[in-house]
């Protein structure tokens, strides 16, 4: 790991931000980071596009659902300003409902 | 009369050739809705208890619902109820495609098909004009050939169900095909239809279906297709159509995999998932009476073993159940099985299970070649499955042995295998692990068809609503919350999707019912009549003799865990297990047994009901 970064977060989508992630994956490399910081890093690193797909009012957009190593965000005790790990994996996916 | 329905069904007598029209009182309609609801009535009254399901005694009834056959957002569906071979019990299985506008077109609610033809027949159906035809040159045939048949000869839009080969064989989850690759899949109603020496029933109608509030109907369809046109919901399901659930349940970790032994399938992430099924689309195609999502996605496979095969398809279960429960990744596999399931007539959920079942038994020395005439029947080996198909369809040696289904094949083989098979009541398991989220061990253990993930699908809020997946607390209300959401849906006859991705709630459906029949039901009224609705079936299955013992799961579930993923290292266990199914006896108004208590069925009135006689 390079010097400064304490961290890296594999982030992959799957039915959202079909436009600004199109591959469907990213790397989020830094320090000590929340859930909700490493949104707004996504948005910092993708723009404009990536905050109307992502938030709307400052929150996940509705019909998104974001999972923090298959855990819903919402379950975790600290939500949003649950502290991320090295190795955790974000799926931010559309709602769907089986199949 | 109310409009949007006919009042009416149609009733046809194998045994003696006959049919006669049966009204529906308009009591009935009002308490029972139409669809499930009306099946549940029918039932009661109709099928003897303890009645052989593959006897002459067994009625199938084919049913529309009040809102069938109108523009009422994915209002093409119908259900069969009928008893099932597979539970023993009630069944109510559902599909999509013709029938249900052609039924109402025709001046009928639904039709009831009693007694067993002396050899194999057709029935057609043209307004109120039925004819039974000897099917001798169709039987054998698989369900395209069959389903292309009746298109070109009788009418290109008529409604038609049919069963292939399974169907004729009594497989235990044998399917009935409707509008080429849709299916009333499970519990094995093909087999009751194939009982019945009934191997095809089309129906042409010329009549029209009565609006009680035109205008109103067709601005709330303008409303929520404004509505669904900005949902990224509704966008994502279109393109991607189901698949993309497999990219939800691998992360949530439970996705059925080698039998249900782990709930993550890495090797799949690519090539039988979204991603997969996306690159090999062809084309989309929507339902009868779906102007939203046309979420069904056709492929085809382009090189390799099964090159040239193609299918509408496939659906997430099927990718589950076939592919990672099978430790198989490869999707023109997938797409082959998913072919011949629908040509010979099989549910591919229980397919899938069985043929798991099979693998771990193999794996485990409790099978082995001598018994499966030389399968070699490991995990992942998918040339070897796909054989096993085609053995179980035709009966054939081993494949006779399993077209038991899962339940009958491990209580045969002993040797402990039941803690290893992946049903309850009868019926094999969909494609969630009930250990990733608690919600589902309730759902498959009450629901009164068995194994069973159209009840309600509680990984709606345990894995994309944020309720913690793993604790008992909450969890009966939760899951009779979303199967009365389900009820009320099954009973209008409305596609379950609609409601997810538009997306439409329980006032917004009463809505659509209250234009087309000019009731004034609320969400409330709707509610309460899918508790009077449950309750009876609950009666249906204690009358033909299920008890609290049968609302279980296996070993597997209750006391081991997942190795990977949110749920590893959690255990149901029985106590938590035993917890939430009393705490959903009780708030469905029934005793620690299961049983309605007096209070319940005073409350609900059934004994002031007039029957339905034929």
């Amino acid at each position: 790991m390079r010097k400064g970064i304490s961290l890296k977060v594999k982030v992959s989508t799957a039915g959202a931000l079909t436009k600004s992630l199109p591959n469907g994956q990213d790397i989020i490399e830094g320090e000590t980071i929340t859930v909700q910081g490493l949104l707004e890093r996504l948005i910092t690193k993708h723009g404009p596009l990536m905050a109307k797909e992502l938030l709307h009012q400052g929150k996940l957009r509705e019909g998104l659902v974001l999972l923090v190593n298959g855990m819903n965000v919402l379950s975790l005790p600290e939500k949003f300003d649950t502290l991320l790990k090295d190795g955790d994996e974000l799926l931010i996916a559309i709602i769907v409902a089986g199949g | 009369m109310l409009k949007g329905y006919k009042g009416r069904l149609l009733h046809i007598d194998l045994t003696r050739e006959r049919s006669n029209v049966v009204q529906i009182p308009e009591e009935i309609l009002r308490k029972y809705i139409g669809g499930r609801g009306l099946g549940a009535k029918l039932y009661w009254d109709l099928i003897p208890a303890k009645a052989d399901p593959l006897g002459p005694e067994n009625i199938m009834f084919i049913l529309s619902g009040p809102v069938g056959g109108t523009i009422t957002p994915g209002a093409g569906k119908h259900v069969i109820v009928t008893k099932s071979p597979a539970s023993k019990g009630w069944l109510d299985t559902y599909s999509s495609g013709r029938m249900t506008p052609e039924m109402k077109f025709a001046g009928f609610d639904g039709l009831v098909i009693t007694g067993k033809a002396k050899y194999p027949v057709y029935v057609l159906i043209k307004d109120e004009k039925v004819e039974i035809r000897d099917a001798g040159h169709l039987w054998g045939k698989g369900s395209f050939e069959v389903e292309a048949y009746i298109k070109e000869t009788f009418h290109p839009e008529c409604g038609e169900i049919c069963i292939g080969p399974a169907g004729e064989n009594l497989v235990n989850f044998a399917c009935i095909n409707s509008e080429f690759f849709r299916q009333a899949g499970r519990g094995g109603a093909g087999a009751v239809m194939g009982s019945k020496n009934l191997k095809l029933l089309a129906v042409k109608g010329s009549g029209g279906i009565q609006v009680a509030h035109l205008q109103r109907l067709l601005d709330l369809v303008l409303k929520h297709h404004a509505k669904f046109k900005v949902s990224p919901i509704g966008i994502a399901r279109h393109r991607y159509g189901t698949p993309l659930t497999y990219n939800i349940t691998h992360a949530a970790g439970m996705l059925p995999t080698r039998n249900f032994k782990t709930g993550r399938f890495e090797r799949g992430l690519g090539k039988i998932d979204k991603d997969g099924v996306y690159h090999a689309t062809i084309s989309t195609r929507a339902c009868y009476s779906c102007p939203f999502l046309a979420c069904s996605k056709f492929t085809e496979v382009k090189d390799g073993v099964y090159q040239g095969a193609k299918l509408e398809g496939p659906e997430y279960e099927t990718i589950g159940l076939l592919g990672s429960n099978l430790e198989i990744e490869s999707l023109p596999f997938i797409i082959k099985a998913n072919y011949l399931c629908d040509d010979l007539g099989m549910d591919t959920i229980s397919a899938g299970n069985v043929i798991g079942f099979v693998m771990e038994c193999f794996e485990k020395g409790i099978l082995t070649k001598k018994e499966t005439e030389g399968l070699d029947l490991r995990f992942g080996n998918h040339q070897e499955a796909i054989t096993l198909l085609e053995r179980i369809a035709y009966r054939k040696g081993f494949g006779s042995f399993c077209a038991q289904g899962v339940r009958a094949m491990a209580k045969s083989l002993d040797r402990g295998a039941e803690d290893f098979a992946m049903e309850s009541k009868g019926l094999e398991f969909p494609a969630y692990d009930p250990r990733a989220g608690w919600g589902t061990s309730i759902t498959y253990s009450v629901t009164p068809r068995g194994g069973c993930h159209r009840r309600a699908w509680p990984p709606m809020r345990e894995v994309l609503g944020g309720v913690y997946p793993f604790t008992t607390e909450g969890k009966a209300k939760m899951v009779k919350e979303l199967m009365d959401d389900n009820c009320v849906m099954h009973s209008l006859l409305v596609c379950d999707f609609q409601g997810k991705f538009i997306p439409l709630d329980t006032s917004e459906f009463a809505e659509y019912l209250n234009a087309v029949t000019g009731l004034n039901y609320s969400a409330k009224d709707l509610y309460e009549r899918a508790d009077i609705i449950e309750t009876l079936i609950r009666r249906i299955n204690l009358r033909e003799g299920f008890t609290a013992e049968d609302d279980h799961l296996p070993r597997r579930i209750l006391e081991e865990s997942l190795p990977e993923g949110p749920p590893e290292g959690k255990v149901i266990g029985q106590k938590n297990f035993l917890k939430m199914r009393n705490e959903y006896y009780l708030v469905r108004g029934w005793d620690n047994q299961g049983i309605p208590t007096h209070e319940t069925l005073s409350k609900y009135k059934y004994d002031e009901e007039p029957p339905i006689k034929l």
